[in-house]
């Protein structure tokens, strides 16, 4: 097979071409390494490429196939990582000159499983810097948006969607602390998860914030997303937040079928500041889902509008908390709209970040309540992404005239710790054609059900199978 | 806006009362909370950050506003 085709194969049906021997480990990884060769000048996706190791890992997975010791459906796999998870031995920047010789002794748990099912590590993602929002430039410069190169990928995982979209990988662990997995997804046309807290261990992952980070997986197919966390997901002894609530078998939930599955259409607070284009597309996704037999529930989170003051002062107290002594010692390294970020957190007071864990109780019984009506919300993802020039703007004080206002529909699955999917459900008219993306929750812990809508739903329409024109083949 | 918050038939409800006056941001009441909370700012940054401050103050209110029936509790993470 010609690499043009392997680069944007679903990993299914790479692993599938693998498993059946019709498509070596050697083929597949050399082809994403030459891709990555060829667009990280363009692109910025890579921070780190592993290309030695990931070569090396190919020709044993390749003698393991051959031998008939297959690893499950990951094996011989290429993936990249978000440079914010440790990885022993190589070099693990957190997209910060604070930590940018950081060589860890010590491997995260989400590397080491997959790792351990036979996946390879071809390389570290851009990120902005310690997984803290947009508006900064990162270590090496911003990632691209594959789709339109001026424009921005969304971060924080902003390598990781972009890597993805551009066929660099086919695979890819990014994190997601106020949507920073899901974001990129959106503004990349590929498909990304936030799991339920605890789900995934955050063990060798930098904390941004210890009760609102989240680990996912990011792939252009939600069955290549599902594939991911089977290997991710689980109880894990060095992360006392892990969850111990069993796995279930991800691929069941693949069914095609929505016949009777209940989807939560919210009020207009969720589509506030959402553009008509954006609308439209969200709007067309649920006709379709209807036609194919999803019951369609109108649905009201009151006081959604507090999720994001609750997440800003969680977010911002815990980091400042986990900063401070870098923060101390090293203050002129930051990125400064870090350090601005870092030194105004610290003036929130205990008081404050009680009265939004507090709230946080009340929007997840909110939620509960949510989901004794509905199976899986639906939400806007954000509207299409951004031009870079408008993004890095590298201060919170915002100019005038101010920025036209962004929709709120992310913060709400991480302070309440709900699962959250986004994928592809169509573009803009362009000039650039950008992707748009509609998001799903679920309860805690029912992944399944957002597997269920959105392979559904990505079984039933094409936007996944388009290829971003500005990095052909 | 004061709210009260309570739990209620499974979710929460708002009930608004009379607002409370806020003080304005100024260099000084920055340079006074910054030696408060130990974080002792430069005097070259506090101007850098008072703007910053001035904006999450707006933010942070909206959670200050809010009066939480006295059987909620924080909660970490997990759910």
């Amino acid at each position: 097979m010609a690499s043009s085709e392997i680069l944007f194969q679903s990993a299914t049906e790479l692993a599938r071409l693998m498993r059946t021997r019709q498509l070596s480990p050697v083929e597949v990884v050399r082809a994403y390494l030459d891709r990555i060769e060829a667009l990280n000048p363009k692109v910025n996706a890579f921070i780190t490429v592993t290309a030695g190791q990931a070569m090396e890992q190919a020709r044993r997975a390749e003698k393991e196939i051959a031998a008939g010791r297959n690893r499950g459906p990951l094996h011989g796999l290429p993936y990249a990582v978000k440079d914010i998870v440790a990885t022993k031995g190589i070099r693990t920047t957190n997209g910060s000159k604070v930590t940018s010789d950081w060589i860890p002794a010590h491997e995260s748990t989400v590397t080491a499983r997959l790792n351990r099912a036979g996946a390879i590590l071809v390389g570290k993602l851009n990120l902005l810097e310690f997984a803290m929002g947009s508006g900064q430039r990162g270590l090496v410069g911003p990632a691209r948006n594959p789709w339109d190169l001026d424009h921005s990928p969304s971060g924080s995982s902003s390598g990781s969607g972009a890597a993805v979209a551009a066929g660099m990988t086919p695979l890819s662990i990014g994190s997601d602390s106020g949507g920073s997995i899901r974001g990129p997804a959106k503004s990349c046309g590929v498909v990304g998860l936030k799991p339920t807290y605890g789900r995934v261990s955050l063990f060798g992952v930098t904390t941004l914030s210890w009760t609102l980070d989240h680990v996912g997986p990011m792939a252009r197919t939600v069955a290549d997303v599902a594939h991911l966390l089977q290997v991710m997901a689980g109880p894990d002894p060095q992360d006392t937040n892990a969850a111990a609530a069993p796995v279930p078998d991800y691929s069941r939930a693949l069914t095609g079928h929505v016949k009777g599955l209940r989807i939560g259409v919210p009020d207009s607070y969720f589509f506030k500041n959402v553009q008509p284009e954006t609308e439209t597309a969200l709007r067309r996704a649920l006709t379709l889902l209807k036609e194919m037999g999803a019951l369609m529930v109108d649905v009201t989170v009151r006081h959604a509008e507090l999720a994001s003051p609750a997440s800003a002062v969680i977010l911002g107290s815990e980091c400042a908390a986990f900063h401070e002594k870098r923060l101390r010692e090293n203050a002129e390294l930051f990125d400064p709209l870090v350090r601005e970020r870092l030194e105004a957190s610290g003036f929130y007071s205990a008081t404050d970040y009680i009265k939004a864990l507090r709230v946080r109780t009340m929007l997840i019984e909110e939620m509960r309540r949510v989901f004794a009506t509905c199976d899986v919300p639906m939400l806007p993802a954000g509207n299409a992404a951004p031009k870079l020039t408008d993004e890095i703007v590298g201060t919170d004080v915002p100019p005038d005239p101010p920025p036209p206002p962004r929709p709120d529909t992310l913060n709400l699955a991480n302070v309440t710790g709900i699962p959250s999917i986004v994928l592809p459900c169509g573009f803009t008219a362009g000039p650039p054609v950008l992707p748009l993306g509609i998001q799903f929750c679920a309860k805690a812990f029912d992944e399944a059900a957002l597997f269920r809508v959105a392979h559904s739903y990505q079984a039933a329409t094409n936007w996944h199978t388009r290829r971003p024109p500005q990095v052909p083949v | 806006m004061l709210q009260t918050l309570t739990l209620a038939g499974g979710g929460f409800h708002v009930v608004a009362a009379p607002a409370v006056a806020q003080q304005d941001l100024t260099l000084d009441t920055v340079r006074a909370a910054s030696a408060f909370g130990g974080r002792n700012v430069s005097e070259a940054r506090l101007p850098i950050l008072k703007p910053v401050l001035a904006r999450r103050l707006a933010q942070v209110r909206v959670l200050r506003s809010l009066d939480i029936d006295d059987t909620i509790g924080p909660t970490h993470g997990l759910v």
